[in-house]
């Protein structure tokens, strides 16, 4: 389990399930200081508040996927630890999208966090393989 | 260039160039290993095609020499007549191997005479030619891949304004869209079993393994699979193989450069002449030569006439007629012997029916009407507005943009199928525990009817909207920001269109770009998007990518498919500098 005040964001399209997630970590009692469903909204906010960990959509509609935020994410903040949420439950399909991720990035099948427990170990083991963790 | 043989004695230089002379030498070797089948050398006709291989290897030895002196001399161009003397020179060496070679397998030889006068035959005429279509085979293919571009496009362009096209849009969506209406109505039933008896929150467990939605997976996983197919061909995705293409197109190609610029009549009577020219060397003597070649030639040069009459006249059955003619035309030798024999028989002149009466007709064909086809003259000067495509072609063109739009319609769907409808059931099944877990009936009740609503129209939030260029254009930038720097430069004349086609174009430049940053690590794009003509429309997208694209792909990806139903085929994408360039042009009327 994170650490209590954990500092994430979460990008999301679909409102309900932003909303739903949102709720789900405030009530593990994660800070979720930042939401959105713009990939330039979560840039810049991460590039001033430097959020410990990011939780992605990987569909996030039109534009830049999850993977090419994460790595944008990285470029510029190379310790944030970052959790990927993808619908897919296919493994071959899984396999070659995530082999994208930057080091370190952990990714979760979307219907696993109907036990929220499964997310917030998830953000766990991503903030302890994230590059330069000793920095947060 | 013409492959006419008037031309070939013009004062113009011809491109040194060895590799059509290659399949010259086979076929002179064939020609004359067939050409001398009249009796004698049936008896010895494995040592008799021994020594043609044999000769065959050494002519090619003989031009591998002669290369490498015109490499070493640094002789790029050659004269007419100093191709002469080249061919004279191959053909003469050629002769002296064969008369050896002839002793070696003890094979009794053509006197020598008959033996130079073939040897001049092959240097003046035969080696010339074969010299010549070498040097401009780059320009015969320069002017059949303009002709293909131009034909792939306006095929493509009638095919999607055509009903076939809407109908196979309409189809594969169809398809697609009652397989997802199904698969959420038996969703929706489960869920409705459930909840309809006993305890709403202790039916949550149940409903959880519902909301795993394994039918709505399976058919997301199948779409996805689809849309990412490859394919190894690129046959008429922008272009077909020049084969093909002359295959496919052969009957209309024919026509059209037989109206635009025939071959001309001494064209017909001289490409006999000199097929049949080897036979009367070889096995006529002066006298007979002087009684029989002179009607056939007459004969010849008529019936000649009479070909480049009826192409010239238009006719609806032009084609047919000439070329039952040329059949003709090349049987007129088996009729003249025919004749001969029956005068006077002769074992010498006796040659093999198959050989005379099918191989010479059929030969000839072929060549005439390949011949009249290669004119690249007439290839170029075929319009625009006049290109018909044939059925073949269209047949094919149909099947390509079928598999096109399957694949971009199935990536369209999966996408909406795992990131509308399988997030919405994952967070619907975390909503619904977070009530049960707090035993909240109203939120546990609340979710549930908003899955429903969902499984309900389970395609309603798949439709487009449609937006004008500029809006459409912000909306496919927009969410890059932050990536990576887009300059834009767009017509403002452009701007206010919309229509249906203007969310292709999103599609296109959407596409473009995530390439450019995916692929490339792109880090600051320029996009120009300017009037092209009157209903089209031009992209242009550099990007200071750090790999340069592969020039050519060897296997076909979604993105491929979406460029070329967006534009028809018109896109290309090319290495300048430092930068990578992409070009697109598309019809953006409807």
């Amino acid at each position: 389990m994170p650490k209590n005040k954990t500092r994430i964001i979460m990008v999301e399209d679909d409102e309900f399930t932003r909303t739903t997630l949102k709720a789900a970590l405030i009530n593990q009692g994660l800070d979720i200081v930042f939401d959105t469903a713009s990939v330039s909204e979560a840039i810049e906010f991460s590039k001033v508040h430097r959020p410990e960990v990011a939780v992605l959509d990987y569909n996030l509609g039109k534009g830049p996927n999850g993977i090419d935020l994460a790595i944008q994410l990285r470029r510029n903040q190379p310790n944030i630890a970052i959790v990927l949420l993808t619908a897919f439950l296919d493994p071959a399909q899984l396999q070659s999208k995530i082999s994208q991720l930057p080091e370190g990035c952990k990714y979760l099948i979307k219907h696993s966090v109907t036990k929220i427990g499964v997310l917030t170990a998830e953000i766990d083991k991503a903030i302890l393989s994230a590059p330069n963790r000793s920095r947060l | 260039m013409q492959i006419n043989l008037p031309l070939v004695i013009s004062r113009r230089e011809h491109k040194v160039d060895f590799t059509v002379i290659i399949i010259g030498i086979f076929l002179l070797e064939t020609s004359i290993f067939v050409s001398a089948l009249s009796g004698a050398q049936y008896q010895n006709i494995k040592r008799y095609l021994l020594l043609r291989l044999v000769h065959g290897i050494f002519l090619l030895l003989v031009l591998l020499a002669l290369k490498s002196y015109l490499k070493f001399r640094k002789i790029e161009y050659l004269k007419y007549f100093q191709l002469v003397t080249l061919g004279i020179l191959t053909s003469g060496l050629g002769l002296i191997a064969y008369r050896g070679l002839a002793d070696f397998f003890e094979i009794s030889k053509i006197d020598l005479t008959h033996n130079l006068l073939i040897a001049l035959l092959q240097g003046i005429f035969w080696f010339p030619v074969f010299m010549i279509a070498s040097g401009d085979k780059n320009q015969i293919l320069h002017y059949f891949k303009s002709y293909e571009e131009r034909l792939i496009t306006s095929t493509r362009i009638s095919m999607r304004e055509s009903e076939v096209y809407k109908e196979i849009q309409q189809s594969i969506q169809l398809e697609i869209r009652n397989e997802l209406i199904k698969q959420a109505q038996m969703l929706k039933e489960e869920i409705g079993n459930l909840t309809s008896n006993g305890n709403l929150l202790e039916s949550n467990p149940r409903i959880q393994k519902i909301l795993l939605g394994n039918g709505l997976r399976e058919l997301s996983s199948r779409l996805e699979k689809s849309s990412e197919e490859g394919s190894r061909t690129w046959v008429l995705g922008q272009d077909i193989h020049f084969f093909s293409l002359l295959i496919k197109q052969f009957r209309i190609l024919y026509q059209e450069t037989a109206k635009i610029d025939p071959l001309k009549s001494s064209t017909y009577s001289l490409i006999l002449l000199v097929l049949i020219a080897p036979g009367f060397i070889n096995n006529f003597d002066l006298r007979t030569t002087i009684i029989y070649l002179p009607p056939l030639v007459l004969a010849m040069f008529i019936t000649s006439i009479i070909v480049t009459k009826v192409i010239a006249s238009n006719s609806k059955n032009a084609f047919r007629d000439s070329s039952l003619l040329i059949l003709f035309l090349g049987s007129l030798p088996f009729l003249e012997n025919r004749i001969g024999q029956a005068i006077t028989p002769n074992e010498a002149t006796n040659f093999p029916l198959f050989l005379i009466a099918i191989f010479l007709p059929l030969s000839y064909y072929v060549i005439m009407k390949f011949l009249q086809i290669l004119k690249p003259s007439a290839v170029a000067l075929i319009k625009e507005n006049e290109i018909v495509a044939s059925k073949a072609l269209e047949k094919s063109i149909s099947q390509i943009i079928a598999n096109e739009l399957a694949h971009t319609y199935s990536h369209r769907w999966a996408i909406y199928v795992h990131g509308k409808i399988l997030t919405r059931l994952a967070a619907t099944g975390l909503r619904l525990e977070l009530a049960y877990s707090q035993s909240d009936i109203a939120g546990f009740n609340a979710g549930l009817q908003a899955i429903l609503e969902l499984l309900d129209n389970p395609d309603e939030q798949f439709g487009q909207i449609t937006l004008n260029l500029k809006s459409e254009t912000a909306t496919r930038l927009d969410p890059w920001m932050g990536l990576l720097h887009i300059h834009t430069e767009i017509d403002q004349s452009l701007e206010l269109i919309e229509n249906s086609r203007v969310s292709d174009y999103g599609e296109a430049i959407e596409e473009i770009i995530s390439n450019s940053i995916r692929h490339g690590k792109a880090q600051n794009i320029t996009l120009r998007v300017k009037q092209h003509g009157e209903k089209e429309l031009e992209i242009t997208v550099e990007d200071d990518s750090t790999t340069a694209p592969p020039i050519h792909p060897t296997r076909i990806g979604l993105g491929t498919r979406i460029f070329n139903l967006v534009s028809d085929g018109r896109w290309s994408i090319s290495r300048v500098g430092s930068s990578t360039r992409f070009h697109l042009v598309m019809l953006i009327s409807e």
